[in-house]
């Protein structure tokens, strides 16, 4: 019989109504045991979903400030080459803070001052290039003027036609490219470096790049703009170089 | 009790501005925190605190800024003074009074910042300063009155009512 398969058929069909009774029976007793622990249950299951909910707000608040630290480590480290590259300067790393109350100004807060040897006139930094200068200090913070404030004035040298010109800021953040004789060949893109002249900053620093320049008829000088090589709205933290004198220069008094 | 709550609120007015407010910006014009906070509280104080809170307010702004610091002397005060003259007589449309002080007060504001500076040597191009920062800003300020007010008129009834209840 069980060669012919006969009996698993057999089997077959006494086993199938006592499956259904298992299964009958197996739901009701499921059922009977969910109603007494049900409450019990729940109680827990809310309990471990509010750990549970506190725990996935600790993580993203905890992922939150491993990114924030993650960013301003690459900020440090972009520093840190740079200062690593230009032994010749000692520098100073600050955090910025705020910026002027003002519309009408481009300047921002950082958070070192006299104490950390930060002083009046000092270059300010990032590893993209020039930001701008200390304005003033308190014991703890400084006001830095960006070369974009439409008061601040640099000196510069353009790379290829070595010849010099300055670079003022403006109220809308534009830089334009000033005192450049229109007998020289300005080309678009050329890099912009800190000439020196004057002793507010010290030479070589990228201001930034040429962009659209114009020579009009009959004018001594011609204009441009220029593209800064930092990023001012994204700015998290520069260095100030401290080893260098900014030279205040007053008007001849006869 | 309202001098004494100046302290933290114009510290505060000064962080949220030169962070947070200062990144709220229309064309290259930003809100004016403490012109807004200055008008709202003129209209709103019973006592004379208004004065103090605008020569506190100018202090800190004068520290902080690179602004001349008599610009926001002369402009806090000039609001305090028009607050205190348009109360006792627009009683009834409080925010109109706040909306028309904070357009005054901006507008005097920008000018004298604009006159300042140029005292300073900065020289600025009116058209596309007027055209980039004053008016945006002016309009922020206007955006910003409501809420200010708002905050400021709770704050106000707290204190006065404690002030009565003593």
């Amino acid at each position: 019989m069980s060669v012919s398969g006969l009996l698993d058929k057999i089997i077959g069909k006494a086993v199938d109504p006592l499956v259904g009774v298992q299964g009958w029976v197996s739901t009701r007793v499921q059922t009977i045991v969910d109603f007494f622990t049900l409450p019990r249950d729940v109680t827990t299951l809310m309990q471990q979903n509010a750990a549970l909910e506190a725990k996935i707000s600790q993580l993203q608040t905890e992922n939150l400030q491993l990114k924030q630290q993650l960013v301003e480590t690459e900020i440090l480290y972009a520093l840190l080459d740079f200062a690593r590259d230009n032994p010749e300067n000692q520098y100073v790393a600050a955090s910025v803070i705020g910026k002027d109350p003002s519309p009408f100004l481009n300047y921002l807060i950082i958070d070192h001052g006299s104490d950390n040897g930060i002083f009046k006139g000092m270059p300010v930094v990032t590893e993209q290039g020039l930001v701008g200068r200390i304005d003033a200090v308190t014991a703890s913070a400084a006001r830095v003027q960006l070369i974009t404030d439409a008061g601040s004035t640099v000196n510069i040298r353009l790379q290829d036609s070595q010849s010099e010109g300055q670079v003022s800021g403006s109220v809308t953040g534009d830089l334009s490219l000033e005192r450049v004789s229109a007998s020289v060949t300005v080309k678009d893109g050329e890099l912009v470096f800190t000439s020196g002249l004057g002793g507010s900053f010290p030479a070589e620093i990228l201001v930034g790049q040429v962009v659209s320049p114009e020579v009009k008829e009959n004018e001594l000088f011609q204009t441009a703009s220029v593209q800064p090589s930092v990023d001012f709205s994204t700015l998290r933290a520069v260095l100030i170089i401290t080893n260098f004198q900014a030279v205040e220069i007053e008007p001849l008094v006869p | 009790m309202s001098i004494l709550i100046s302290f933290p609120i114009v510290i505060l007015l000064m962080i949220l501005q030169t962070t947070f407010f200062r990144e709220i910006t229309l064309l290259n014009g930003s809100a004016d925190l403490f012109l807004v906070t200055i008008a709202s509280w003129a209209l709103l104080s019973k006592d004379n605190s208004s004065w103090f809170w605008a020569i506190l307010a100018a202090a800190l702004c004068g520290f902080v800024s690179a602004i001349p610091w008599y610009v926001f002397v002369f402009t806090f005060l000039s609001i305090v003074i028009m607050a205190r003259f348009v109360r006792g007589k627009l009683w009834q449309s409080p925010l109109m009074s706040v909306f028309g002080i904070t357009m005054i007060g901006s507008i005097i504001l920008y000018v004298l910042t604009f006159i300042g500076l140029r005292f300073q040597g900065v020289v600025y191009p009116l058209q596309s300063t007027m055209v980039r920062v004053i008016i945006p800003s002016i309009f922020l300020n206007l955006v910003f009155a409501i809420p200010v007010y708002a905050i400021l008129k709770d704050l106000s009834v707290w204190i006065f009512k404690g002030e009565v209840e003593q």
